[in-house]
């Protein structure tokens, strides 16, 4: 612990030598100047030791079963402890998906890989205790400047012997860097540079700014002839990166970076202008409405200036992953949103995922359904949590929604009052009998606040609604259309419910829902938009929602 | 199917600044940048400072005659030197080094690493110029300390910080005087972890090379919290110089060198204590990557016993498999002589081995190399393990 | 995190003028105004210079590596850099900031600083202004910016890295076991600068003012371990042509034939010594089997010489001259072989187990 304490300097005679020691107060300031320095100075060195103290607790050794070799650091980010480390890290006993992690309260917990991301780098893993874990807050490390402080720590070379992490402090040296990988592996797009030190074990390890909130995974070092060690360069993978897999992540599934399936150079004699310059037919460029020739202006917001610049941003996104491009033609800009394709994995991981289904048990890339199971039951208990307490969701048995309903098909009319009682329906019945769309959406809306839906939903991976990263679920009965609800994963709210096959068309109807706040013991969305399709079908806003509860009017 | 993108050589008339857009300065407010350099600015005095109220402590060690050390102790019996390249490919050099004021009357702390060339001469220069001629008394080659003394009185001694009172994440600046010079070299860092190498030592990300070992590092008020050594590996006094630079450094606090200084200022030579065995690990590791060893642990077995030694002593066999060394479990060859190579000749332990697929507890006394051997008492072994060795520490002798 | 664990530092913080710091632990949202909770001392020095800062790249021979970086010293295109076998290449070319290409050209080279000046062809570029390193005291941070591993193309940011000066002297530098023709004072620097790509990259203190560039890969004889430094601005100046402007000295370097090299600022060479052949005698006769490079021993001293008068004694040992340590007799020819008549030297002296301290006046042999 940090503290200056008061004792008096300590003489101790040993043949003649004489130890003198001191405590702070008395080497004293001889004047304001000096003394106006230390005071801030000492400042600084005590948010950064504090700082160290809150975060540390959540950094983990990671090590095969057993074993005191090898292996790597890792970084817990969750309560019942999940955390992050690197693919390689956890790459040579994956197979069992079964490792242990040293935390620095001195105990070895057992550690379960999750989903592997082979691409990035990042691999996802669960400690187990029956206690709660202490966790690191996710940062966000658009917010960096080259110039930051940082924290990084882990286990360099195996130092940790009672698994107190390595502390190392440097600035962030570069943003946007790119790393280029072993063919389709380890590959770090957008990855933070750092001169603090890193170096052969730091792996996986976290790298927080001094607020304590973690803003990377380090993973990376340059090295050239002085052997592997570091040298001033370190790469760490960002946390918005990872952030966008951490829903496919901690379900056990093995993910895929995105790609919008064309290639681009730079017009010669023109300054900063990305031209497409092959396109593949039906890829997602293509689907999107991209043609040879055209120059993309912008990808999610930022001005592209560069091919590097563009292959960098695309590599940090999921395949899948919805994103809006704007692109110049004939002079005329368009906004387009698509949904990248898949970049395939790694040949090692493709094939091991290829493989047939009896080697799964020690295959990694299949599928886990424990993990997958988990991993579902705490989207849907944080969403639970997130609408009211337990004892609140189960008492409630009807809500009032007052309100009004603006139409999409009727633009020019003005919008509808309405006041809708929604009773919560018997437990047995199923919501595929469900009527219409509106029906069954209710029904799966009563369904989540109830224990146990977990049974029914999977989760199939993360995805980008209203702005926030959100964890999907889906239920795919035989034989029927499915259903997937889409949840905030840092907030756990619902952001959107999507019920395959329900439009009048046959196209998928969409619920999204927005503005959550109280309504008396609950929190719900004072605001719910229906769409079929791609078309935005009516529009709710609500002035006052009501729960009632059991033996109350 | 390609997802490539090629990046041609841009000309670009007039570029956007995506960093300059992205980060717009409010007027409002005072820039966050100078706000930085002035807080620098009072780090640099605080550093400045601190440096000048251990300096007259901090000594030049100058020495002259010796050779260039053997790369790597080989088998037992007195140590050889003769010319060659130094570990790790760090040529030691012959300039200065660093020392500390230890006592009024003459002892100065210093690094084993020092004088591993086993000069002629030395001298010492204090910060009042005066030149001395220095006395090795002894060296502590597990925490690579030395002890030298000096014909003077009235020295002036640093002021060492308390114990336990060091926290990781505080200041730690680097002193030393390996580049000659009027005024000591430093370096900042912090401190990075408490309690290494069985509790021995502690660790900075200042930077430490042979510009400092044997300095002190110091907090921001000027107290010493160690004096810097190489500490890493296991073995030899330069294992772990190739690390200079790297961010990994470490310092011996002073609840460390109270339990040797006694003894050292006796003269007597601190020792590694060493079981007297050959060893081989099934499951070869490669060298240090950051990820890692394969899904079992790597066991180490016995390959060879000396004679005489302690290992021979306590009965232990080839083929006999080291599980664990004081209740704790062995991670392969390196962990295991970097636990032992901590202990002194004369400490006892306690192994436990697999003979035979049954466990046992073995308890024998470490002794030092040079009363160890020469000869093997595995009669397979016909010859001396050879002499040369790939670049990874050899087994353990 | 635990929650709710408040920051008794909050107080003391504001009291010492620093912005307010983040409570532990709990993720703020509003984190978006919130400053970091240590300020970035980086970024004022950095954006001012970023947009001097060029990417190098050239011919890799051998070993050497291809790359490097400079700094623009003047708005019609001059650039300064280390000068390394790389900018012998037919197709050297600069990557300004904001990534435009232009072929480089070699104006000017001076062999013992190491330095070089290129020349592209553009105007109106911004420039970094050589000024001074007297104001950087040890301790004091600096940032040293440079294309490390290259691994900044086209119009990204060069690496920044943080450290502080670590030390201000001359040293003994060598390179692959050839010394080094520079004898100045280098600014040694706690940052590893010492990296493939680094050379020529510029140090700034934090206010942004220029005071070093990066130098090449070297090692220090003294420590036989990899130098981190940089050669004093003053030697940039030396090398522009000082007094002016770089302008200026652009104009001159433009104007026509390139100047010589110009001499190191701190000349050691033997052009300082007296005519050759004139060497004193001082009378000492060191112990001498043939052996260079064994401890410098006094056999005898000639009667009436300097060396007698000083009071040097058979047996005694130099262990230093002028405060310069002599461990082998090279060391001491070396240092001899540039005294001149009338200098007054300072040998210190171990005899038995004294060390004592001796002025000897150099004079011809009477």
């Amino acid at each position: 612990m940090y503290a200056s304490r008061m004792i008096r300097p300590v003489w101790l005679a040993a043949c003649g030598a004489a130890w003198t020691v001191v405590p702070t107060t008395a080497v004293g300031a001889d004047d304001a100047d000096v003394a106006a320095a230390l005071a801030r100075v000492r400042a600084v060195e005590r948010v950064r030791v504090e700082c160290i103290q809150r975060v540390v607790p959540s950094v983990v050794c990671i090590f095969p079963r057993g074993s005191r070799a090898g292996g790597g650091s890792g970084v817990i980010i969750d309560p019942q402890g999940y955390g992050l480390t690197n693919f390689h890290v956890v790459r040579p006993f994956a197979g069992s998906r079964l490792g242990e992690g040293g935390l620095p309260d001195g105990r070895r917990y057992p550690l379960h890989v999750l989903g592997l991301d082979p691409t990035g780098d990042v691999a996802m893993f669960r400690l187990e205790a029956d206690q709660p874990f202490i966790y690191a807050p996710l940062g966000e490390s658009s917010r960096l400047r080259v110039g930051d402080w940082t924290l990084a720590m882990g286990n360099p070379f195996l130092l940790a012997e009672d698994y107190q992490p390595t502390v190392t402090s440097g600035i962030v040296s570069g943003l946007h860097r790119y790393q280029k990988g072993t063919g389709r592996a380890l590959v770090y797009t957008d990855c933070i540079q750092v001169d603090t030190s890193i170096n052969p074990g730091n792996s996986g390890g976290p790298l927080f700014d001094l607020r304590g909130e973690l803003v990377g995974i380090n993973g990376r070092i340059s090295v050239e002839e002085r052997g592997r060690v570091n040298v001033g360069l370190g790469y760490a993978i960002s946390i918005d990166q990872i952030r966008r897999f951490l829903p496919a992540l901690r379900a056990g599934l093995t993910v895929r970076h995105g790609t919008l399936n064309c290639t681009v150079r730079e017009r010669r004699g023109v300054a900063g202008e990305v031209l497409v310059d092959q396109i593949l037919a039906d890829g997602a460029a293509q689907r999107a409405g991209l043609r040879l020739g055209d120059r993309i202006v912008r990808y999610n917001g930022t001005p592209i200036l560069s091919g590097n610049q563009l292959l960098n941003l695309v590599g940090a996104y999921p395949g899948g992953w919805p994103v809006t491009v704007v692109y110049e033609r004939d002079g005329r800009q368009t906004e387009v949103r698509l949904r990248l394709d898949d970049v395939p994995l790694p040949e090692q991981a493709a094939a091991a995922e290829a493989a047939p289904a009896r080697r799964a048990r020690r295959n990694p890339f299949r599928p886990n359904a424990a993990a997958n199971r988990r991993a579902a039951r705490r989207a849907l208990e944080r969403y639970r949590r997130s609408v009211g307490r337990a004892d609140a969701l189960t008492e409630v048995v009807a809500v009032r929604y007052v309100g009004q309903r603006r139409s999409l098909l009727q633009p020019d009319a003005p919008a509808q009052p309405l006041d809708l009682a929604d009773e919560r329906p018997a437990a047995e019945t199923a919501t595929q009998d469900a009527s219409d769309a509106a029906q069954r959406e209710r029904m799966i809306r009563w369904q989540l606040l109830a224990e146990g839906g977990e049974r029914a939903f999977k989760v199939v991976g993360g995805d980008e609604v209203a702005g926030r990263v959100a964890v999907v679920l889906e239920d795919a009965p035989e034989g029927a259309p499915a259903c997937r609800v889409a949840f905030d994963d840092a907030a756990g709210t619902l952001l959107q419910l999507e019920l395959d096959a329900a439009g009048p068309g046959g196209e998928p109807v969409r619920f999204e829902y927005d503005d959550w706040r109280r309504a008396g013991l609950l929190r719900m969305p004072y605001r719910r938009r229906m769409y079929a399709g791609d078309r935005l079908v009516f529009e709710d806003e609500f002035r006052n929602i009501r729960p009632r509860t059991r033996g109350l009017p | 199917m390609k997802c490539s993108l090629l990046a041609i050589k841009a000309r670009q008339a007039a570029g956007v600044f995506i960093f300059f857009a992205a980060t717009p300065f409010s007027s409002s407010v005072a820039r966050p940048g100078a706000e930085g350099a002035e807080l620098d600015r009072a780090r640099a005095a605080v550093a400045r400072r601190a440096l000048s109220l251990v300096e007259p402590s901090i000594v030049t060690i100058e020495t002259i005659g010796g050779t260039q050390p053997e790369p790597e102790q080989q088998g037992f019996g007195p140590p050889t030197t003769r010319p060659a390249r130094g570990r790790g490919g760090v040529r030691v050099a012959d300039g200065p080094t660093t020392g500390l004021i230890h006592s009024p009357d003459g002892l100065i702390l210093t690094s084993s690493f020092n004088f591993v060339r086993d000069p002629s001469i030395i001298t010492v220069i204090l910060t009042d110029g005066s030149r001395h001629v220095a006395r090795l008394l002894a060296r502590d080659t597990i925490r690579r300390l030395a002890l030298l003394r000096i014909d003077a009185t009235g020295l002036p001694l640093p002021a060492w910080s308390p114990d336990g009172d060091m926290a990781v994440g505080q200041y730690a600046v680097a002193c030393g005087r390996g580049y000659g010079g009027p005024a000591p070299s430093v370096s900042v860092g912090i401190v990075s972890a408490l309690g290494r190498r069985g509790g021995q030592v502690f660790q900075t990300d200042a930077r430490t090379s042979p510009v400092n070992y044997g300095g002190p590092l110091i907090d921001i008020d000027g107290r010493v919290l160690g004096v810097i050594v190489p500490m890493a590996g296991a073995g030899s006094e330069l294992a772990g110089v190739q690390w200079y630079d790297s961010g990994i450094g470490f310092a011996v606090p002073r609840e460390t060198i109270e339990r040797s200084i006694d003894r050292l200022a006796r003269g007597d030579d601190i020792h590694p204590g060493k079981m007297g065995v050959l060893l081989s690990q099934v499951d070869e590791p490669r060298d240090m990557p950051p990820s890692a060893e394969p899904d079992k642990s790597p066991r180490v077995a016995i390959r060879a016993v000396a004679t005489p030694s302690p290992a021979q002593r306590a009965g232990l066999r080839a083929g006999d498999v080291i599980a664990a060394l004081g209740g704790a479990p062995i991670g392969g060859i390196d962990d295991l002589q970097r636990r032992v190579g901590d202990l002194e000749a004369g400490a006892e332990i306690v192994l436990t081995i697999e003979r035979d697929g049954r466990p046992q507890e073995i308890r024998l006394t470490l002794a030092r190399a040079r009363d160890i051997g020469p000869s093997w008492l595995d009669p397979e072994q016909e010859s001396p393990p050879p002499a040369t060795q790939p670049a990874d520490p050899p087994p353990d002798s | 995190m635990r929650r709710g664990r408040c920051m008794p530092l909050l107080a003391l913080a504001a009291a010492c003028g620093l912005m307010p710091t983040v409570a532990a632990g709990a993720p703020q949202k509003e984190s978006d105004v919130l400053p970091p909770a240590i300020p970035n001392v980086v970024e004022d020095a950095w954006r001012a210079a970023l947009p001097c800062v060029v990417k190098l790249y050239g011919g890799a021979i051998g070993s050497a590596h291809g790359y490097g970086t400079g700094v623009i010293v003047s708005s019609a295109g001059q650039i300064v850099t280390i000068d390394s076998v790389m900018l012998d290449a037919r197709n050297l070319r600069a990557v300004l900031h904001d990534g435009r290409t232009f072929h480089a050209e070699v104006i000017r080279r001076d062999a013992d600083r190491e330095l070089a000046l290129l020349r592209i062809e553009s105007h109106d570029l911004p420039l970094l202004e050589p000024e001074t390193s007297a104001s950087l005291e040890i301790a004091d941070g600096v940032i040293a910016a440079g294309n490390c591993f290259k691994v900044a193309e086209g119009e990204e940011p060069v690496t920044v890295m943080y450290g502080v000066l670590a030390a201000r002297t001359a040293l003994d530098l060598r390179r692959r076991a050839q010394p080094l023709a520079y004898g100045g004072e280098v600014l040694v620097l706690d940052a590893i600068t010492s990296n493939p790509g680094m050379a020529g990259g510029p140090v700034l203190d934090l206010t942004g003012r220029w005071v070093g560039i990066v130098a090449g890969i070297a090692e220090a004889e003294s420590t036989g371990t990899r130098l981190n430094y940089a050669l004093p601005i003053e030697e940039v100046r030396a090398f522009l042509g000082r007094g002016g402007t770089s302008e200026e000295a652009a104009a001159r370097g433009a104007s026509g034939n390139a100047p010589a090299a110009s001499a190191s600022g701190a000349d050691r060479g033997p052009a300082a010594a007296g005519p050759r052949g004139a060497r004193p005698d001082t009378g000492l006769r060191l112990f001498n089997l043939g052996y260079r490079d064994v401890a410098a021993f006094v056999d005898r001293v000639v009667p009436g010489s300097p060396a007698q008068r000083a009071g040097i004694r058979p047996d005694d040992l130099i262990i230093a001259v002028d405060g310069k340590r002599v461990a082998t007799i090279s060391d001491y020819e070396r240092i001899a072989a540039d005294w001149r008549n009338g200098q007054t030297v300072r040998l210190t002296l171990k005899r038995g187990d004294e060390v004592l301290t001796v002025e000897m006046i150099v004079e011809p042999p009477r």
